[in-house]
């Protein structure tokens, strides 16, 4: 009898077990499936915001991008660190396939194309799915955004990577970039020709008039003042008319923004305190896209780790220098890590003529205290400070040196973010006369020590404003004969740094297009009053690269600044190669289709 | 949801709580158990109660009332019993037992309960003395010709699958056997023997050496078969040889003793997890073994007290491994654990202690870090005029080796108990094992504790569990801000201080760059780092066994596993010199993976005269449950493992919860031979995973068959036998499949955004200090058509015994090929995809020979056992056709484990896997020797280098050196992986010898590079000042490390002698360890017994002794370095990085007592 009991006991429990019915169509319970989301506005609005975060990549403006890659390339910056062989090479502009920033560059902006078709493709499945009419005006403008940040990393990419720039005869026999349309489905769709350089500013322009279209009337406010408006995208469809030399679409598209978006310059007062982290500053009438940081990194390490935040550290690698505590340069202390500070040659470039100065013992130094930053041994001849505060005040050499730069001695900065201490020389410099020793003041912590707080950058980034837009128009204007309305616009641009109402005439107003500047011993900027404007209006903020490359004018550069501290000789420009930077070596090994870059 | 459960046995309470119905299930089998448990008391005749009032009745008529109230009847003979004799029999609730003694008191009848049935027989008419009706228990002791006790004997009731094993001492017992049963008695070395039991209760057993390897019992999937009818390639280790070494890993008790399997033992860290690879690289996601322990599949083979492990034994071909299909590429490594022994509580304790000391570099201190910055940074420490700078005296001089490194000491305690009672065999243990790490607040504590118990309810059913807990303590390295592990801390500096009086040192201003050194000082980092994980494993089984008629018999498992990961992250705020942790954080992770597994497997076996049959069927179900957390707050207000929230706390939480982990399988094996010369065998499975294959791509079937021929049981192999004892040769070919990839990766989805940096970018806001947007995205492209990779292998194998088992040979060809192989297609760049995109693509080819030989003997007092294993493998591979491109680059000179960039070959790729090399072939220049003079240098194709520069092969001969000349350089996958065991005795002493060794490889010495070379602003050694023409030096072995310019500046490595990949940097890698060395000595038993004692052995050991090689890094045991492309170390084997953990020597004692 048991065993009747055992047996139906065993062959109950094992039914019970049973069979588990098959599952048909499991998903990752952890992620959105791509069948059932985006099923909201809010849910697309998530989606665009990684086409705008990506833009705080380690690669673009997040950390590399800026500090190692383009400042070095462009001698804005002279880096005292050389551990880094593609910081090196950057400086050399003589790179390597496998060049960690070009490399990363390329990277984040094809993710941010990515993002945006991600975004453009949701947009889509959200309205055929989930959508009704009401919701189309948000969907459009939604779209808009990310076809205008689609259209900006292709212009980044195609002015890196393509093979040259072009202009409206040229560019269908050169090569561009690969293009994606939409986001790539199966294996075989991601091998990807390079498509010409042609095809790729002709998205990139249809991606700007797109955006300018479904953004028309759209004014954002309070938290939402960063976004892209039709205006932002106007005006970098005008920058592509430059980059393209189609003078003709570029004047009108430039003059629509400066006539119609309400956009301007800022005053000087303003413009010298914009790049500071000042938030009152920020957004302002002259910003038309501005990318939103906050000095919060909620505990990652800027842009490495795991939280969510709003912020860059660009700033860790330049920041400004403070005197030693004990009073000397040689003890400087550097308000980040210190790697890079500005390149000598800029200060000249600027106008700075006074030359060095030297050290000499402080007739104040009182011995019964200890030597300090307060009470320093040493101090600046006090002849040659008279003399730098005369150029400052007398303004002769451009003001826009001292809105980028901090000078030794003369300013001051606030390494424990409360006490002013003199600014100092970097410690690479120490004790060296025949060095300037400026450091950074645009995008970089003078006022609190980075390395201490975050790390964080408390600054935005202004990746096209006014000032640009009107030295575009100019550029336009001078190249279709309108040197008349170009030199105004030059005018305009200079005069604000001097302080003078932008539209009326100045006593530092250049005459012509050949006027002199303020650059000195420069054979190419000293008599280009365009190409000096766009390097000292915009110095530092990213731009000049492209303009060297689009204007050739890389081996004069290389010859103007000659050589850098992490380089042993002089700068290795070669015309052959290094206007392009080279197809990243993993995309050579994961692409069938795709050529190199000649020189590579 | 789920609760902590702890399960008890027979007359303990469980408490048990679960969500779903499988927890419901799970409880109702285990109350199940109970209730059998809690009847068997009443299944015996002699323990059933009844009530009788009878008087003057006939036997007869009492034997009637008794079948009329039990469930048993009566047989006998009533011309032999006289049952018309009356008695008179009054009883009140009394066992039949005892009623029946009564009747037939003082009368020659025996009672025999045979099933339901009791028979009555006459003792005279049978000729035999009175005897018991069951043998409630026997027992016995089985020891060698010499009387010395045999433990690890493996003893089966024939026909059935119950079995024991002898424990330390040779002791063992069984449960209710029946006198016409025969117990078979198997052990390795020795000539098995089969016993009658008859009515004896206890059987001392001899055994005899002979031809016995073959007859052991080897565990196969699902069951257990004879050696010598085994038709697969099946390795076996007995716990007992590796129960002292200091290991807490099973695999490492492979390493040397089994052929074909290559167990690599690459760090010292105290929870380092060997790497085990058998038969070749078969894949580029290669799987881990499938880890089965007592007939279960276990989520995790790493957490079993070694010392707890009777068997382990090693499904090395496709045919033996694939009744385990989808989850066997890896092979399967099946752990029989020991089971309760006879008789009263046996208690066994185990104690050891043992020191580890690391190898270690050593980095250059003050004064020739100063002599070398001299050289090639003169600013640094030496005025313009060259005197030295002012202070340098007073820069202190740090040895970070030291500061890092010290002797660790590991010791273990385990405790056994077992033994058995009534009905019940059980063994309970425990063990504790304490290391730490040579490296600072670097510790891994595992204790655990094991509850195995089966119990023969009856003829027919038994019933038995095994419960396994441990849980497991590990302070890792590597964690703090900024911080790796390096065996050597190469971006040091000696003029800093560890730390100064009150905060971490830094180079003092004035010392030009150096003075900004921004290395993290690791002291600096550890210490303000606290980390603790936390693993907590459960393991648990309860079996029903069933004797079914004709032959059948039925097996069930279910099992549950529970396993817990939390790890407490502290990061203290902090400053190192320009570095800073500017708010500290809390950062806590917990991952709780629970695994319900039930099979039921039906056994059929049967003879047909010499036609032997044995069948099998089964059916397997697996669940898996994933749940984690993972929370960090930054700012909290208490340092510590507490989040106390502050107003500047900031918080990230993330987490899973995932129960669609569903594997379903039904598979079947026949084995077949006639007369056990000619064998036949084939089994199939079909599998089917609906979490990591999508719909329509779920199911795999995976087919075997093999075949043997025993040559020395036919006729004209007679006249051989008496020096041959046994040649057998067998053959197979099965298939195996892989599923080893991320679940869902048929899928896409959106997530939430993370740049290569991190989710610092997973949200974005659009005006200062404005509400953070989470940022969502697709991160891959979907492969509906993802599905198994399968491995087919071919086995050809010859098995031979020769004078009388004295000398044992096997020997095995295979041919193994994976096709269809998981690969992680690396996206181009273009498409933003960073995940690589999986698909089926490519074939792999191992081919090999796997060779054991051995000889033991025994001349008077001393016996010796001497085996080697050896084992040759070609690996290639054959396809990797449609792809984008045709190779696979992967592998780095790391610094920091995944910075490709910082690092001493910055971005430079180490290895290439392409069609007809092997897996990660090295890959970089080829060095055809040194420049001799400049001349030399400028008629070359390298004109700019001069005299101690490398000479590069122009490979492409286009009279230029450029990336297009890098080519395969060196092959990481040894062609020969060897073992050889010693096992010697001499009255008390015994001595073990294991030692290991490859041949036929090469290595990456990429710490050379770091050793001969100044790594950024760091530090080296002083090999730096052997380089050619350094200081006074002229042409030396190593090549010049730069050039000295005319202005005093120095340009480092123009040639990129150090800087670029090539193959000065790759070294034979062959060796020979003595990886264990043991001597133990037993004392006598006369002394021992006046204190109870059973048995004492005390031991001295030493573990990696001695190596010999030509390697001139740390060790050349080297696993694989860390992948760029997520492979699990395929691409990346041999590359000796800076991160490795140092290996140690280990010194231990320790001692064996028995109760």
């Amino acid at each position: 009898m048991y065993k009747y009991i055992y047996i139906s006991l065993i062959l109950a429990v094992v039914s019970l077990v049973g069979c588990e019915s098959d599952l048909k169509n499991v998903s990752d319970p952890s992620v959105y499936s791509t069948s059932n989301y985006p099923a909201s506005i809010s849910d697309l609005n998530s989606i665009l915001a990684s086409c705008y975060s990506n833009l705080r990549g380690e690669g673009l403006f997040g950390f590399h991008f800026l500090p190692k890659a383009l400042s070095n390339c462009t001698h804005t910056a002279n880096a005292s660190y050389g551990g880094d062989l593609s910081w090196n090479e950057m400086a050399n502009t003589n790179l390597s396939v496998t060049n960690q920033y070009s490399t990363e560059a390329y990277t984040n902006l094809y993710i941010g194309v990515k993002n945006c078709n991600v975004t453009l493709a949701g947009a889509d499945f959200y309205m055929a799915h989930y959508g009704t009419a009401a919701d189309q005006q948000n969907v459009n403008y939604i779209k808009g955004q990310a076809y205008f940040l689609r259209a900006y990393y292709y212009f980044n990419l195609e002015c890196l990577f393509g093979e040259s720039y072009i202009t409206p005869t040229t560019g269908s026999d050169v090569m561009g970039v690969p293009l994606y349309r939409s986001v790539p489905t199966t294996l075989d769709s991601t091998q990807v020709a390079r498509a010409s350089a042609r095809d790729v500013w002709n998205l990139i322009i249809s991606d700007l008039q797109q955006s300018a279209t479904l953004l028309k009337g759209k004014t954002w406010t309070g938290t939402d003042e960063g976004r892209i408006s039709e205006w932002a995208a106007k005006g970098l469809l005008g920058k592509a008319y430059v980059f393209t030399q189609d003078w003709a679409n570029a004047k009108t598209t430039l003059l629509d923004v400066i006539q119609n978006s309400g956009k301007t310059l800022m005053p000087f007062s303003i413009y010298s305190d914009m790049f500071d982290g000042n938030s009152a500053n920020e957004f302002n009438n002259e910003s038309l896209f501005e990318l939103n940081v906050d000095g919060n990194s909620f505990g990652d390490y800027g842009v490495y780790g795991n939280t969510p935040n709003a912020t860059t550290i660009n700033g860790l690698i330049w920041p400004a220098w403070a005197l030693g505590a004990d009073g000397t340069e040689g003890s400087a202390m550097a308000n980040g890590y210190g790697n890079e500070t500005v390149h000598d040659k800029n200060v000249l470039r600027f106008g700075y003529n006074i030359g060095y100065y030297n050290l000499v013992n402080n007739p104040n130094f009182d011995s019964s205290q200890p030597a300090s930053y307060k009470n320093p041994k040493l101090i600046m001849d006090p002849a040659y400070r008279q003399e730098a505060l005369a150029v400052r005040a007398n303004k002769t050499c451009d003001p826009r040196l001292f809105v980028n730069c901090v000078q030794p001695w003369i300013d001051t900065v606030k390494p424990d973010g409360v006490t002013d201490y003199p600014a100092a020389k970097p410690s690479v410099y120490a004790n060296q006369y025949a060095t300037y020793g400026f450091s950074f003041r645009k995008y970089s912590p003078v006022n609190f020590n980075e390395n201490a707080d975050g790390p964080a950058d408390t600054w935005n980034y202004l990746l096209l404003r006014m000032a640009d837009v009107y030295l575009l128009y100019a550029e336009a204007c001078m190249n279709s004969s309108d040197n008349a309305t170009a030199l105004e616009y030059l005018n305009k641009v200079k005069r604000r740094a001097y302080g003078y109402p932008i539209n009326a005439a100045s006593p530092i107003d250049y005459v012509s297009l050949t006027d002199k500047t303020s650059a000195i011993n420069d054979p190419v900027l000293g008599n280009n009053p365009l190409y000096y404007e766009r390097f000292a209006e915009l110095f530092n903020e990213g731009h000049w690269w492209y303009d060297v490359c689009r204007w050739r004018i890389g081996s004069s550069e290389a010859a103007y600044y000659g050589t850098a501290l992490n380089l042993t000789g002089p700068i290795n420009w070669q015309d052959s190669k290094s206007y392009v930077w080279p197809i990243p070596l993993t995309e050579l090994n994961s692409n069938s289709k795709i050529k190199q870059n000649p020189g590579y | 949801m789920k609760q902590a459960m702890s399960l008890g046995k027979k007359d303990k309470q469980i408490l048990f709580s679960y969500s779903k119905n499988r927890t419901f299930r799970f409880i109702l089998f285990l109350l199940f158990g109970f209730l059998f448990s809690a009847m068997s008391t009443n299944l015996h005749a002699q323990d059933t109660r009844i009530s009788i009032n009878a008087r003057n009745t006939t036997v007869r008529e009492i034997l009637k009332m008794i079948e009329a109230k039990s469930d048993y009847h009566f047989a006998y003979n009533n011309k032999l019993i006289d049952v018309t004799r009356k008695v008179d029999v009054t009883t009140n609730n009394e066992k039949i037992s005892d009623i029946l003694k009564r009747i037939f008191a003082n009368t020659d009848v025996t009672i025999t309960v045979l099933d339901h049935q009791i028979v009555l027989a006459s003792a005279k008419a049978m000729g035999n003395p009175v005897v018991n009706p069951i043998l409630e228990k026997i027992s016995g002791k089985v020891t060698d010709e010499n009387g010395q006790a045999l433990p690890g004997v493996t003893i089966v009731i024939k026909g059935t699958t119950t079995g024991t094993i002898t424990d330390a001492n040779g002791n063992y017992s069984f449960l209710n056997v029946y006198p016409n049963e025969t117990l078979d008695y198997s052990f390795v070395g020795m000539q098995s023997k089969e016993v009658r039991v008859g009515n004896q209760n206890v059987l001392n057993i001899t055994l005899t050496e002979g031809a016995t390897n073959l007859n052991e019992i080897v565990v196969v999937g699902y069951g257990t078969q004879k050696r010598i009818d085994l038709t697969g390639s099946v390795g076996s280790v007995k716990g007992n040889q590796f129960a002292n070494q200091p290991i807490t890993n099973p695999v490492a008790a492979l390493q040397g003793r089994i052929a074909g399997i290559n167990v690599v033992e690459s760090s010292g860290a105290p929870d380092a997890t060997p790497t085990i690879t058998i038969r070749g690289l078969s894949s580029l996601n290669q799987p881990n073994p499938l880890y089965i322990v007592d007939g279960v599949r276990v989520m995790d083979g790493n957490n079993i007290n070694v010392q707890d492990i009777a068997t382990i034994d090693v499904l090395r071909d496709a045919s033996a491994a694939s009744i385990y299909g989808a989850a066997a590429a890896g092979g399967v490594i099946l752990i029989t654990t020991k089971q309760g022994q006879s008789g009263p509580p046996q208690v066994s304790f185990n104690y050891r202690y043992g020191i580890s000391a690391p190898k270690l570099v050593s980095l250059l201190d003050k004064d020739d870090f100063i002599k070398l910055e001299n050289i090639i940074n003169p600013s640094y420490f030496e005025n313009a005029d060259g005197t030295p700078k002012s202070g340098i005296s007073s820069l202190p001089n740090t040895n970070w080796v030291k500061a890092l490194y010290s002797n660790g000491v590991e010791q273990n305690y385990n405790l056994s108990i077992s033994g058995s009672k009534s009905e019940i065999n059980y063994l309970f243990s425990g063990f504790y094992n304490r290391q730490s790490g040579v490296y600072m607040d670097n510790y891994s504590n595992i204790g655990g504790a094991r509850i195995n118990s089966d119990s023969q309810l009856n003829k027919w059913l038994k019933v038995g569990e095994q419960i396994d807990v441990s849980q497991r303590t590990t302070a890792p390295t590597g964690v703090g801000a900024n911080t790796d592990l390096h065996n050597a801390p190469f971006r040091t500096l000696p003029i800093i201080s560890v730390k100064d009086t009150t905060s971490f040192g830094a180079v003092p201003k004035g010392y030009g760059n150096l003075s900004q050194f921004g290395g993290v000082n690791p002291v600096a980092a550890i210490d303000n780092a606290n980390i603790q994980n936390v693993i907590n494993n459960l393991q648990s089984n309860v079996f029903a066994e069933v004797s079914l008629p004709f032959g059948f018999s039925f097996r069930t498992n279910f099992s549950y596993d529970y396993n817990s990961e939390n790890q407490l992250y502290y990061q203290n705020a902090y400053t190192n010199g320009v570095i800073a942790v500017t708010t500290n954080s809390l950062q806590k992770y917990f991952t709780e993976t629970t695994q319900f597994l039930t099979n039921e497997v039906l056994t059929w076996k049967h003879n047909f005269g010499k036609h032997n049959f044995d069948a099998m069927a089964g059916y397997e179900q697996i669940n898996n449950d994933y749940n984690n957390l993972q929370a960090t707050e930054t700012s909290i207000g208490m340092p510590g493992y507490s989040f106390v929230q502050t107003s500047n706390s900031s918080l990230a939480i993330s987490g899973k919860y995932d129960t669609n982990g569903l594997i379903k399988s039904e598979f079947a094996r026949l084995n077949y031979n006639f007369d056990r010369r000619y064998y036949l065998s084939g089994s199939i499975r079909q599998d089917a995973n609906f979490q990591v294959f999508g719909p329509n791509k779920q199911k795999g079937v995976f087919p075997s068959v093999s075949a043997g021929w025993n040559i020395n049981e036919e006729r004209f192999f007679k006249p051989l036998t008496s020096i041959i004892d046994l040649l057998k040769l067998y053959g197979s070919y099965g298939t195996l499949g892989n599923s080893n990839i991320a679940p869902y990766s048929f899928n896409s989805s959106y997530s939430q955004f993370a740049s290569s940096s991190g989710g610092a970018t997973g949200a974005q806001n659009f005006a200062p200090g404005g509400p953070l947007l989470i940022a969502t995205s697709t991160n891959g492209i979907a492969n509906p058509n993802l599905h198994w990779e399968t491995v087919k292998e071919t086995n050809i194998g010859i098995d031979g015994q020769a004078f009388n088992g004295r000398l044992y040979f096997t020997a095995e060809w295979y041919n193994k090929n994976t096709v269809n192989m998981l690969y992680n297609v690396t996206l181009p760049l273009s498409t933003g995809f960073t995940q690589p995109f999986l698909d089926n693509i490519g074939s792999v080819n191992n081919k090999g020979v796997d060779l054991s030989l051995g000889y033991r003997s025994k001349i008077s007092d001393f016996g010796y056992d001497v085996n080697v294993t050896g084992s040759f493998n070609q690996n290639k591979v054959t396809n990797l056709s449609g792809l984008a491109t045709d190779a696979i680059y992967d592998g780095y000179n790391y610094f920091n484990n995944g910075d490709n960039q910082y690092n001493m070959w910055s971005n430079q790729q180490l290895t290439v896997t392409k069609v007809g090399l092997p897996f990660g072939s090295f890959y970089g220049y080829k060095v055809t020797g040194m420049f001799k003079t400049d001349a030399q240098a400028a008629a070359s194709s390298q004109p700019s280098a001069h005299a101690g520069d490398l000479i590069f092969q122009d490979y492409n001969h286009d009279g230029q050196i450029n990336s297009n000349d890098k080519q395969v350089i060196g092959n990481p996958n040894p062609k020969l992986v060897y073992g050889i065991n010693i096992h010697l005795n001499y009255k008390e002493f015994d001595v073990a010898l294991l030692f290991n060794g490859v041949a036929g490889v090469q290595l990456f010495n990429g710490v050379k590079a770091y050793e001969q070379y100044p790594f950024s602003d760091g530090n080296t050694t002083s090999q730096i000042f052997n380089d050619s023409f350094f200081g006074s030096n002229g042409l030396t072995s190593q090549p010049r490390l730069g050039i000295k310019n005319a202005n005093g500046s120095f340009t480092l490595d123009p040639n990129g002698n150090y800087t670029q990949a090539n193959s000065y940097f790759v070294e034979n890698g062959s060796y020979l360890k003595l990886k264990n060395l043991q001597i133990g000595y037993t004392f006598s038993d006369k002394v021992l017994q006046k204190l109870r004692i059973h048995s004492i052995r005390v031991f001295a050991m030493a573990n990696n002794l001695f190596v010999i090689t030509k390697y001139s890094g740390l060790d050349p045991e080297l696993g694989s370095s860390a992948s760029n492309l997520g492979y699990s170390g395929i691409t990346t084997r041999g590359i000796d990085v800076v991160t490795q953990y140092p290996q140690t020597r280990i010194f231990s004692m320790g001692l064996d007592v028995k109760f």
